[in-house]
């Protein structure tokens, strides 16, 4: 080749570079924006799926179980784990608490993620009018649900109606009483505009609107609206009581005619998040006496959270099945190496209590305490894997039996809720027994707080009940020794998460007294 | 490691490593465990080829093509079998990850340089540059192996497939810079330098960002007015410049809204969701450092010192920074160019030779010495601080910001101590606000983790075949947050903690509070881990000798030397940790330097 081709060759590749080098698009080819995601149905619905997901970070976690379960008049705290201070109610009970901001913080995205879809939805023209109503009412009742934590934990909080679409510094507190109206508003729209049954289990139906919407309506005192609503769920919805409360928890039976709402769970690894954790919380630490190790059908891993108060084991009458379905307080002997003398594997474990007595009845102490049967999750491939694969009941019918009770006692009606209170307690009796039913002079607000325990105890819902009902002072100085002394009534709302706070650039007050 | 029980025992009577040590099942698992069952291997195979083209048109013109193709290979398997730290005695895992990092640069380059009278020295630049970047990666994640001999080579074995993924990410930059220089007659130096640059990264309008510059050096001992001896002066050259410079170091996309995929499911069928997960920010662009420099190199009594000082002004405006948000906006951060920050500084270089010098003997000092205060002279344009982000004007932009211990509780204090609500044993902070109550209004900056100063010297002494020289390094007045005390000192009693003197009603001390079994850490125990790791470091010694020639020469060798090496022999510092100058405010502390002490021997034939 001769010289001036070479440069001509040499000028023609530099300058092709030069040409070809000039864009500067910035494609997001592997980001999914909601540009793209939110312009089609199945992006939509996955928006509603993504609302729904949400709910994981509240129910069958240890946040969310801290939250409701510590500092109540049922539980108290076992030997491991840092949040003691919420079960304590001491100084280090504030602002800073990790869970107390996630919680926070997980319903925001919810919120969030529910102002989304509802601002998007209607530019989406491929959607029936029909569908869209039911997701707009599904995203609805959730943005209602993430409200009803917020209100509940923190008093008044952001109103959130809109997406968030810029930087936003400047939240200020809204009234809980008015974004109560804003959550009724929601949950309203949902009942009025869903089935009672839902295209998929697990989706919001029209009987976990109203389930939510009674629970709103006692929060405003409107009894005679909840009172109707309640009637409503029982007789017109497709729920029925199961046979036995052994039933409800029945592994094999979690979704049953009872069940109104579950957060779902299950054993599909990619779509099952972290998991129910609830298994791992209220078991004791029982593998570290002679002759046991952990096993996935007594508790499994030991998380030693969650103690029984003395009040709540002996709530219970002696023909109560609730009792025996909710604690595990025997345990038999699996472990070959450090069996005792003349125990053999299988046997009950027999336990030295304190005062050097022996019972096949395990001790109720920080370290060995008793255990929930609720969570157990025995299929797990391993004792030590934490994500279970149980659904985890948000609302079920007796439930609704009981808040319908609260209703009617709120308007005098104890007769009426005695009633409903009598079908609940019915369905507890052990087999071929009863237990005492009640009558009208019976009903207080008290009892029905203690069926509210025997029925729901370890649920993820007595902080917020006894906030609800404003016993919590009460009934932890009575009954949770390690909170009674230090509880104050401002200890009725959390601290609002430092972050918050330092992050606003508005004035963002704190709760009073933290 | 270090948080384990000393009380465990280590191997099982068969000789197997003995995987709980102890009999409390969530202790720590044997570290011997896990070095038997797992495997984590990474490798890297990095191409870098780069090609060039001149063609010179004629003496003066030149144009240069630079070519330079960058791929970057990553491949990472990792097995972890059941009794390992990261299983806990459950399931195997295995996964293996491929990253691709392909990176290409054109550069063209139009070069003119030509001298005219002798004396006037000019020469100008045009570049043309452009860089790209793609990035590829996927990755598989699986549990439950039937057999652990695989390690990672037989994933479809598992029974489960835990995780998988893959992800692209691109960016471009594209740059013109023209430069001109100009000498005259060695005295004078004038450089000036444009250069606009446009980056993929900012959307459409916020791409471009201009960026000039100019310098100019005179060496004043070439002056004809510079009366002194060349001697005592022979070298005296002033510099004077200031310049702007950009930044784009972002990860791509940072001005879309992005959204998160998340799973959920209903009844037996899993979902995939999606939830808004990144605010977009179209307004994002060009971090911009506008230096001013001034210098002066020296080398005076017969070269015998030399060395250069360096002034600084630098003002960066348009931070490229991460921002929190407050969390009922629905997310939790995003990035924003914010406010501006001043960095002012010094620098001193001196190199000393033969201050000592005879034929046999030769001394030579190096030292040097740094100076850097940074502080936030803007933020939102309101005045006001931002304490969530713990960014505060008048500041440096990484301070730590929290609760001021100053002491223990005493018994002598515990009804104030109850006031506060807060008992004999625990850690005292200050009321900063005076008000009674120990809360967030308390908290204060404590110090930052940039230097006052750092410094450095180097001494090298000949004697004879005789060598021994050693280099000092030093830092000063520098804060940490330490996450080595913040894990080995949780005062709980379960696990192993680091030897601390603490409080007991016996030993009432202000250092460390009161040992509690049912905490997993101690309340405001971050009080406890800001730590001064100031130091003064011997980062090397060596003494070696070298046999003289003569002798060598009867031996038919050319070269025959001993050494023995000392490297970080001796550190002084207060901070009571592993390693002052590898501590870290990150996840985990970095891995301590090492000390050694080598010996060798060189031999040429």
């Amino acid at each position: 080749m001769k010289k001036e081709y070479k440069i001509l060759a040499f000028l023609t590749l530099s300058f092709c570079l030069f040409i070809t080098s000039c864009s500067l698009e910035e494609e997001p080819v592997s980001e999914a924006t909601p540009d793209v995601i939110y312009k089609t149905a199945s992006g939509i619905e996955s928006g509603v799926d993504g609302t729904y997901s949400l709910l994981r970070d509240l129910y069958g976690i240890q946040s969310g179980f801290t939250l409701t379960t510590f500092g109540t008049d049922l539980f108290r705290h076992g030997k491991d784990g840092s949040y003691k201070a919420m079960d304590l109610y001491t100084s280090e009970l504030n602002s800073s608490m990790t869970y107390i901001n996630n919680i926070w913080t997980n319903c925001y995205l919810g919120i969030n993620a529910a102002n989304t879809v509802l601002d998007r939805i209607d530019l989406v023209e491929e959607i029936s009018e029909a569908q869209k109503t039911t997701f707009k009412a599904e995203v609805r009742f959730l943005r209602a649900h993430y409200y009803y934590w917020l209100t509940l934990q923190f008093g008044d909080v952001v109103l959130k109606e809109n997406e968030t679409t810029g930087v936003e510094t400047d939240g200020v507190r809204t009234s809980k009483e008015t974004i109560w109206e804003f959550m009724k508003t929601d949950t309203e729209f949902a009942v009025e505009n869903l089935e009672w049954t839902a295209s998929e289990t697990g989706r919001i139906t029209k009987g976990a609107a109203l389930h939510q919407l009674i629970k709103i309506n006692l929060l405003m005192n409107d009894y005679a609206s909840a009172e109707s609503h309640g009637i409503e769920l029982i007789e017109n919805g497709p729920y029925q009581l199961q046979n036995t409360y052994a039933d409800v928890f029945e592994y094999d039976n979690q979704v049953n005619s009872e069940i109104i709402f579950a957060v779902q769970y299950g054993t599909d690894v990619l779509s099952n998040g972290s998991g129910n954790q609830g298994h791992l919380y209220f078991t004791p630490a029982y593998d570290l006496y002679a002759g046991l190790t952990r096993d996935v059908t007594q508790g499994g891993r030991p998380f030693t959270r969650f103690r029984p108060t003395e009040f709540y084991r002996n709530l219970f009458e002696e023909n109560d099945s609730r009792f025996d379905e909710t604690f595990r307080y025997t345990w038999t002997y699996n472990n070959e190496e450090s069996l005792p003398e003349g125990a053999a594997i299988g046997d009950t474990v027999i336990w030295e209590a304190e005062d050097g007595t022996y019972s096949k009845i395990a001790p109720n102490t920080d370290l060995m305490h008793w255990g929930m049967k609720k969570h157990d999750d025995p299929t797990r491939a391993s004792f030590q894997d934490q994500a279970g694969f149980r659904d985890f009941f948000v609302s079920r019918l007796s439930e609704t039996y009981l808040l319908l009770s609260e209703a009617l006692l709120y308007q005098g009606k104890q007769e009426e809720a005695a009633n409903y209170i009598n079908i609940v307690r019915a369905r507890a009796a052990k087999s071929n027994t009863e237990l005492e039913t009640i009558s009208a002079s019976d009903v207080t607000l008290d009892f029905i707080l203690d069926e509210r325990a025997r029925e729901l105890g370890g649920e993820e819902m007595r902080w917020m009940d006894l906030v609800r009902t404003g016993k919590l002072e009460e009934r932890v100085k009575a009954y949770n020794p390690n909170g009674a002394n230090n509880i104050q009534s401002y200890h009725t709302l959390r601290p609002i998460p430092q972050s918050q706070i330092d992050l606003s650039d508005v004035e963002f007050p704190q709760n009073p007294g933290y | 490691m270090l948080r384990l029980n000393p009380l465990g025992i280590p191997y099982n009577d068969d000789g197997t490593a003995r995987f709980r040590p102890t009999n409390d099942e969530s202790q720590r698992v044997n570290p011997l465990s896990d070095l038997q069952n797992s495997v984590d291997e990474r490798y890297v195979t990095h191409v870098f080829a780069s090609i060039y083209g001149t063609y010179n048109f004629n003496d003066h013109l030149s144009y240069r093509l630079n070519i330079g193709p960058d791929l970057e290979i990553g491949n990472r398997g990792y097995f972890y079998g059941s009794e390992t730290t990261n299983n806990q005695g459950g399931l195997s895992t295995a996964g293996v990850s491929d990253s691709d990092v392909f990176s290409f640069t054109i550069e063209n380059i139009l070069n003119y340089a030509n001298t005219f009278n002798d004396k006037h020295e000019f020469s100008a630049t045009a570049v043309h540059s452009f860089q790209t970047q793609t990035t590829k990666s996927s990755y598989t994640n699986v549990s439950n192996l039937p057999y652990d001999s695989q390690s990672y080579n037989n994933l479809s074995t598992a029974g489960e497939v835990s995780g998988v993924g893959s992800n692209y990410k691109h960016w471009d930059l594209l740059s013109f810079t023209g430069r001109l220089n100009y000498q005259f007659d060695d005295r004078y130096l004038l450089t000036f330098t444009a250069r606009a640059d446009g980056s993929s990264r900012f959307s459409e309008g916020n791409k471009w960002g201009f960026f000039p510059s100019a310098a100019l050096a005179w060496r004043l001992s070439e002056e004809s007015f510079f009366n002194v001896s060349q001697e005592a002066v022979s070298d005296l050259k002033l510099r004077v410049s200031y310049g702007e410079t950009g930044n784009t170091g972002i990860e791509p996309y940072q001005t879309f809204s992005v959204l998160e995929k998340v799973e959920y499911m209903f009844g037996d069928s899993g979902v995939i969701g999606f939830i808004p997960n990144t605010v977009s920010n179209p307004n994002l662009t060009w971090e911009t450092t506008k230096q001013f420099n001034v210098g002066l190199d020296f080398e005076i009594w017969k070269q015998k010192l030399s060395g250069s000082i360096n002034y600084y002004v630098a003002q960066t405006e348009d931070l490229l920074l991460p921002r929190s948000l407050p969390s009922s906006s629905g997310f939790s951060t995003v990035f924003e160019n914010i406010g501006s920050t001043e960095n002012k500084g010094i620098e001193v270089n001196l190199s000393i030779k033969n201050i000592i010098n005879t034929d046999n003997f030769n001394w030579n000092v190096d030292l040097n010495f740094s100076k850097n205060t940074n502080k936030i002279t803007e933020l939102y344009g309101d005045g006001l601080d931002d304490i969530g982000n713990e960014w505060f004007l008048g500041n440096p932009i990484n301070v730590f910001y929290d609760y001021k211990k100053t002491g223990i509780w005493q018994l002598d204090e515990a009804e104030l101590a109850e006031s506060y609500g807060f008992e004999p044993g625990q850690i005292k902070v200050e009321d900063i606000d005076n008000n009674g109550i120990i809360n967030a209004d308390d908290r204060t900056i404590l110090g930052s983790e940039t230097p006052d100063w750092i410094g450095g010297l180097t001494n090298r002494i000949n004697y004879k075949g005789f060598g021994f020289s050693f280099v000092i390094y030093t830092r000063q007045n520098a804060k940490t947050y330490s996450r080595w005390y913040e894990n080995n000192n949780r005062l709980a009693g379960r696990y192993n903690n680091i030897d601390v003197d603490y409080w007991t009603p016996e030993n009432p001390t202000n250092a460390n509070p009161r040992p509690n079994v049912s905490q997993e850490s101690v309340y405001l125990g971050s009080t406890l881990t800001y730590k001064d790791v100031s130091f003064v470091r011997v980062r090397n010694i060596v003494f070696s000798y070298s046999i003289p020639n003569p002798v060598l020469d009867r031996l038919k060798i050319k070269d025959l030397s001993f050494n023995i090496t000392a490297d970080n022999p001796f550190t002084f510092t207060s901070y009571e940790g592993l390693d002052p100058e590898f501590e870290s405010d990150g996840d985990r502390a970095l891995y301590p330097s090492v000390q050694t002490l080598s010996m060798g021997l060189n031999l040429t034939f």
